[in-house]
């Protein structure tokens, strides 16, 4: 797993809010990014860099992220942001047939302010979108996460328990595709061809061990599940509570009310 | 306990068969898929944003492999969403997005098989990995703005084809050798 984008333990807002309500949150947030289309417009840019700059002050103040971790989190997204700014803004007269102004032209390539400007917006929406996501991940426990979704959105509990199993195999899904990758190098079967193809084979032939595999793990656990009454009763006991802060609930209704004032703002001023 | 156990449209079996395919679905999409494809981007790179559409149909592959090996609908919708969750949680650069999109995903892959029912399931799974990667590509197209009509047609093309090929077609051979080991005894998918 990337070390930089599991759950790290701090006592922050963010990682003691109820992953439910968060979810919550991030959705309402993402909506504010939405909810004005990006054009090729400064204001357009604005609007998106707003919602960026609040995003990074939150990831770094109320979720004790540290800016050398975001920055080392978000990685892998800045390249492709700037691909995608300087894509637009190189081909943008040949994606619209809007009319455009010239920044700068030598031979075909034409870079436009309105490329500029929509691939900035475009690209500040990626930047907005992921650190989101960095928020969620970085800040949430995968089991708190699971007993949210069972205790506080009434998931029910075979499911939520199917989620938890899931989970729990990761490191034993990993353990397994290595041991199967070791075993495909011990008798030369390995990484040397490069090709699309003996790639896809490669992956054919670990795939199918691994699923046996794990078949014959889901035959073991459920013939134990079912022998223990799994699914026997309609409801079942909890040992660990999730109880939801008011402080929660709070935050949640004042970025809904954020929300819903932005959008009477764009609508009474009609931008 | 027999009785009791029989109201569940999913048996036990089939809640941790699902939980293992997205277990090592989520893992591969998410930790390693990323690696996998990078080397081959450059071949595509006259696509420009969209390069990484001829290979996106291997993002489909798990809930087809769900959905032949369990044979009941709404297998692939739910291996979808649990693959989108351990994705993120196995480091998906996507962070929250991948529960949306696998089970989006997942859910026209369950509707593909609804569509065609044939006795082998091949077309049904082409059908329902052509559906899914290409809804789930436009939609992503859409999100960031990626709504050229070269993005959207040509980008619409490429991943119905590359859903076929990477998860329609690849997801049928495999489901098709393990049921040829005999570890799954209910036909042949």
């Amino acid at each position: 797993m990337r070390k930089a984008i599991v759950y790290f333990k701090a006592n922050s807002f963010f990682h003691k809010m109820d992953p439910t309500f968060k979810m919550i949150w991030i959705i309402l947030i993402s909506i504010f990014a939405f909810l004005k289309n990006v054009e090729p417009t400064y204001s357009s840019v604005i609007n998106q860099l707003i919602i960026y700059i609040i995003v990074v002050i939150i990831a770094l103040t109320l979720c004790k992220i540290g800016f050398i971790r975001y920055i080392k989190s978000m990685s892998l997204f800045i390249p492709t942001a700037i691909f995608i700014l300087i894509y637009k803004a190189l081909f943008y007269p040949y994606t619209t047939t809007k009319p455009f102004t010239s920044f700068y032209e030598l031979s075909f390539i034409k870079i436009t302010y309105e490329g500029l400007y929509e691939g900035t917006g475009v690209a500040l929406r990626i930047l907005i979108l992921t650190s989101l996501s960095m928020i969620f991940m970085l800040t949430t426990e995968p089991k708190r996460l699971v007993q949210s979704l069972m205790q506080v959105a009434k998931l029910p509990y075979r499911i939520g328990y199917t989620l938890y199993t899931a989970l729990r195999f990761i490191p034993l899904t990993y353990e397994e595709h290595k041991n199967i990758t070791n075993a495909h190098l011990v008798r030369g079967v390995g990484f040397s061809k490069i090709g699309l193809f003996s790639k896809l084979n490669l992956l054919k032939s670990s795939v199918i061990p691994l699923l046996i595999s794990g078949i014959r793990k889901a035959q073991d656990v459920s013939i134990a599940m079912d022998s223990r009454g799994f699914g026997a009763y309609k409801k079942r006991t909890i040992i660990d509570e999730i109880k939801v802060r008011n402080q929660d609930r709070i935050f949640v209704i004042i970025t809904l009310f954020l929300l819903i004032f932005y959008i009477f703002f764009l609508i009474y001023y009609k931008i | 306990m027999e009785k009791e156990r029989k109201k569940y449209y999913f048996s036990t079996f089939d809640l941790i068969l699902i939980a293992i395919i997205a277990g090592i679905g989520g893992v591969i999409n998410g930790a390693l898929m990323y690696t996998f494809i990078q080397p081959f981007k450059p071949l595509f790179i006259f696509l420009g944003p969209i390069s990484w559409v001829p290979l996106s149909g291997l993002y489909v592959l798990w809930p087809i492999i769900a959905r032949l090996l369990i044979r009941k609908r709404g297998a692939a919708t739910l291996c979808g969403l649990i693959q989108g969750f351990v994705e993120m949680f196995a480091g998906s650069r996507l962070g929250l997005q991948p529960i949306f999109f696998a089970g989006m995903e997942g859910l026209f892959i369950d509707i593909g098989f609804e569509l065609i029912k044939d006795k082998t399931k091949l077309f049904s799974s082409l059908l329902g990995a052509a559906l899914a990667n290409l809804v789930a590509d436009e939609i992503y197209f859409f999100l960031y703005k990626m709504t050229s009509p070269f993005e959207l047609s040509v980008g619409g093309l490429i991943a119905i084809l590359s859903g076929i090929i990477f998860a329609g077609l690849l997801g049928w051979l495999i489901a098709k050798a393990i049921y040829n080991t005999g570890i799954i005894k209910v036909g042949n998918p």
